[in-house]
């Protein structure tokens, strides 16, 4: 098992350097002058000091010894400046990062309790009337834009019905997780839809093969119920497999939460990022990319250590 | 003479294959009515000018937000344009661009599978941890950072899309390749002295068209909601060119969400349907297509 | 002869499969019996319809099989029980499963599940037809395991199955289908899949548990070497059907059915001329889609006439104990009779 997690970070750690080097060298072809992000704007505003700030911040020394200055900084949490509002972008994402978090781990919660549940319920009885009717959910799921099915939901229960709030989030600080759970239903299950799809048909897919497995007719030949062999064996074996394509599939939620940000009026990374990029603030865009490209690749190396440790075959390796 | 004959025996059984696929595409009805629908959608908006007397780009200020009418029949936006014209002319870009992105980023993704999938070793290693690194980006956000820096355009869009979206084409291929040339007909061909790449083009790839065709429809679907969602957040293609994302740009604001219905629903639902026929095309040709079934 | 008691007897099963709308005969109006402690085999070519057989009368079919019609009477402690009766996972049918009939399958890695640990899926068995104590349970699979020479077997409970090689993964599964004690054991080509000195020791072991613990068993095998060795009756099928059915002494002393005849050609027998040249049978196994009438080997058969392919062909009685499908017989039979 040790031997697994070694060579799984032997490929994700140079990753993410190989991540860190693309973004710092897109910074650097980006048009635009480094001291405006390297330096904070009230230390920067004196025209005189530009120069030697840009001495001592070693902005005239060659790409890679800057390269290494930078990601020593990143380390440290010193992520640079917006060259737009001059904010530190560390603060930009402590103040956005967490209503993305919390979305997309709802996202993530709802969509794997209904999708792996929606899956097994088609395996347990293929080309059944249910097994019909989730397959073609799978596929409307996949095939509606999720802001299309954003706008949808709210019109129904926002502004029809009234239910649940249209849009916003309500900040962390005096209230509970409940009195802030209205306004994460929406999003929050518009994000899910399409991780739900994946899942859903992805369970099917994985349970009817293991059901196929020699092992389950032993199984069966022992006389055990049928859940039994449907949860202890079929599901069990399947677990490991879902767990990959949860990972793989994880990108695809995150970029979605862009999307469902705007729609939902989330004020998360998303909304920080299309700012960014419509006020052309690359080191904004830069790294936030950078942090969640590098919060996926972390993500996915749990789920496969976990997916790993499913396995006895590797897990005993 | 035998050659002959068994040339002959081989093209009987090609079509034999091509009806017996017709066949089940037939008695596969998601699938027809999938394909139906895909093209209907497609000659509607390419004939839209023989099908609507407006223009899309047509402002008329006194007769704005109007709602579906005999005359406007799904109504007009707030500049006084016909959605339904729009609508139409919409699908042209929408259609072109994913079809064109799809198109790329099957070709690119065959040839770099196929050159890992034959050749092996490290310049496989090479290019799989290449897309890893693609693969880790949400491929949203690496669109929306390079439409920055190369600037917004339905020719810019498209080359950000075959870049950022070649990987699952060329996994796909690669890992085909890999099984197919264990197989005995590889090393026959090799030990003829048969090129290289004759080998991949002309044996090894039509054994792996199937899967490929099928990554194609899935890839389309793809790009249409992902200039969709591009176009809405208005990154996409320039607001002066109507697509289905443009259209619905306008619904980021709550009002028009909650007034005018009916300039985001149709849109909409132009969208849905078209990438839903899609879907049940691939998946309908993924079940026609499989020789295991 | 001894007056045999039958623990299971097979009558006119009729098995069909379907592939999306055409169905197919699998098992024509297969008849046999099992008799207490003894071994049949039955034998015949791959896609004979041995497995369905037996698959059948586990009520483990796959989906798209049906059980037309026939009967599945099983000896249970003296009650007379019909299996296909009974709910395909219904309680009954069950009861029976594991704890009446136990069931080895052929390729032991595929048949053992990856993860879980092999005591664990012995006792499994266990645990679903008796209420006893986990601690109990175990005991008794580490006595089992002891009894079937796998070694060091407190600790190898806790192993997964790919910590087994493959005459020990064997073992396990035969320790599965043997935990709750049943009287009937069905090995579907326990052997298939292993190495011939691997062959050898399971063979031995599944005759020690027939001999001694006094078991049926049913075995399922294509090796004719393996049936004049191991097994006390013999059932040939070919095609669906039980062409001829007898005593192994019957069957290979005197082989009636041109297909038994042929089938015995084609394989070293112990004790056949060791000059004798190997046969092999014209043509291939044609497909049970294109069967309309008469003798399903006719067209591979040397002896073949018109009627055998234009009448419905009988079961011959040779002897009490010895049965053929075959005009042949009936023929000489009647010549004998002028």
């Amino acid at each position: 098992m040790l031997k697994y997690i070694i060579r799984k970070s032997l490929v994700t750690i140079p990753m993410l350097f190989v991540i860190s080097i693309i973004v710092f060298f897109a910074i650097q072809l980006s048009p635009i002058d480094p001291i405006s992000y390297s330096a904070s704007p009230d230390v920067a505003v004196d025209s005189e000091n530009l120069e030697a700030l840009r001495e001592h911040l070693g902005l005239n020394d060659p790409l890679y010894i800057q390269y290494y200055h930078w990601i020593i900084a990143v380390f440290k949490g010193d992520f640079g400046y917006s060259i737009i509002t001059g904010q530190p972008i560390a603060k930009i994402l402590a103040l956005k990062l967490p209503a993305t978090i919390e979305l997309s781990l709802l996202a993530l919660v709802i969509s794997t309790i209904i999708g792996v549940a929606m899956g097994l319920v088609s395996a347990i009885k293929p080309n059944s009337m249910s097994d019909y009717f989730s397959r073609n959910v799978a596929v409307l799921g996949i095939s509606i834009p999720e802001f299309f099915f954003g706008i949808i939901i709210i019109q129904i229960f926002a502004i029809q019905l009234g239910w649940l709030p249209i849009s916003g989030r309500i900040g962390v600080n005096d209230v509970t997780f409940w009195d802030r759970l209205p306004n994460l239903i929406l999003p929050s299950f518009t994000l899910a839809i399409g991780m739900l799809a994946v899942l859903l048909r992805y369970t099917r897919n994985s349970m009817l093969d293991v059901l196929s497995k020699d092992y389950i007719k032993t199984a069966r030949s022992k006389g055990i119920p049928e859940w039994k062999v449907f949860i202890f064996h079929a599901f069990r074996n399947s677990l490991g497999s879902i767990l990959v394509i949860l990972a793989f599939r994880l990108p695809m939620l995150i970029g979605g939460s862009v999307i469902i940000e705007m729609v939902f009026m989330w004020p998360g990374i998303g909304n920080a990022i299309i700012s960014a990029v419509s006020s052309s603030d690359y080191p904004v865009i830069m790294i936030t990319t950078m942090m969640l490209a590098s919060a996926i690749l972390v993500a996915s190396f749990l789920v496969d250590v976990l997916s790993a440790f499913l396995d006895p075959r590797i897990r005993l390796e | 003479m035998t050659m002959t004959t068994s040339a002959i025996e081989v093209k009987a059984k090609k079509t034999s294959l091509l009806k017996i696929r017709m066949k089940k595409m037939r008695s596969n009805k998601l699938a027809t009515i999938g394909l139906l629908v895909c093209i209907g959608m497609t000659l509607l908006s390419v004939f839209a000018p023989f099908i609507t007397s407006y223009d899309p780009a047509q402002m008329n200020l006194s007769n704005i937000t109007q709602a579906p009418s005999a005359e406007h029949i799904f109504g007009t936006d707030k500049l006084g344009r016909d959605v339904f014209a729009q609508v139409l002319y919409g699908g042209r870009v929408s259609i072109y661009v994913g079809v064109l992105s799809a198109l790329g980023g099957t070709i690119i993704g065959v040839l770099a599978g196929a050159i890992a999938g034959y050749f092996g070793g490290k310049i496989d290693s090479i290019l799989l941890r290449f897309s890893e690194i693609f693969m880790t980006f949400p491929q949203l956000i690496l669109v929306l950072v390079l439409v920055s820096l190369l600037g917004q355009g339905v020719n810019n869009l498209i080359i950000v899309f075959v870049i950022t979206g070649w990987m699952t084409t060329f996994r796909l291929v690669r890992n085909e390749f890999l099984t197919v040339r264990e197989e005995t007909y590889v090393s026959v061909c090799r030990s003829f002295g048969i090129p290289t790449s004759s080998i991949i083009f002309k044996h090894m790839l039509p054994n792996t068209m199937s899967p490929i065709i099928v990554a194609f429809t899935v890839n389309v679907a793809g790009f249409i909601l992902a200039e969709a969602g591009l176009s809405f957040l208005g990154l996409g293609v320039p607001v002066t060119t109507p697509t289905w994302g443009n259209i619905m740009n306008a619904a980021q604001s709550i009002d028009v969400v909650t007034n005018y219905w009916w300039l985001w629903l149709a849109p909409g639902i132009a969208i849905s349907l078209f990438v839903l026929a899609i879907n049940f095309l691939g998946d309908g040709l993924r079940d026609i297509l499989d020789p295991k079934q | 002869m001894r007056k045999l008691n039958s623990i299971l007897k097979v009558e006119n099963l009729t098995v069909s499969f379907s592939d999306g709308k055409e169905s197919t005969k699998i098992l024509k109006d297969v008849s046999f019996s099992v008799f207490s402690g003894k071994m049949l085999a039955i034998v015949g070519e791959s896609g004979c319809g041995k497995s369905v057989t037996v698959h059948s009368i586990m009520q483990l079919l796959p989906k798209n099989g049906k059980i037309d019609s026939g009967k599945v009477l099983f000896n249970d402690g003296g009650n007379e029980v019909d299996l296909v009766s009974m709910k395909k996972y219904g309680k009954q049918m069950r009861a029976m499963r594991g704890q009446k009939i136990g069931m080895v399958f052929q390729d032991p890695m595929a048949s053992l599940n990856p993860t879980h640990q092999v005591g664990k899926q012995v006792m499994e068995n266990l645990m679903q037809h008796y209420k006893i104590p986990k601690k109990e349970a175990r005991d008794k699979v580490i006595e089992l395991f002891k009894l079937l020479g796998i070694p060091d077997p407190e600790q190898r409970i806790k192993d997964y199955p790919h910590q087994f090689s493959g005459g020990m993964r064997q073992r396990v599964m035969i320790a599965i289908s043997m935990i709750c004690n049943p009287n009937l054991l069905i090995a579907d080509e326990p052997t298939t899949a292993l190495d011939v000195t691997i062959q050898a020791q399971i063979m031995d072991l599944m005759k020690e548990l027939q001999e001694k613990h006094d078991k049926s068993i049913i075995l399922i095998t294509h090796n004719m070497g393996l049936v004049a060795e191991v097994a006390d009756f013999v059932a040939v099928m070919y095609m669906g059907r039980i062409v001829e059915y007898g005593t192994v002494r019957d069957i290979l002393n005197n082989p009636s059915h041109p297909y038994t005849q042929s089938l015995l050609k084609s394989v070293p027998v112990m004790g056949l001329d060791k000059n004798q040249k190997l046969a092999t049978i014209r043509g291939t196994t044609p497909n049970p889609k294109d069967y309309v009438k008469g003798c399903e080997f006719a067209g591979r058969c040397d002896f073949a006439m018109e009627s055998c392919l234009t009448r419905d062909i009988p079961d011959i009685n040779l002897t009490n104990s010895h049965q053929v499908r075959c005009l042949l017989v009936e023929e000489s039979k009647e010549v004998i009779a002028k």
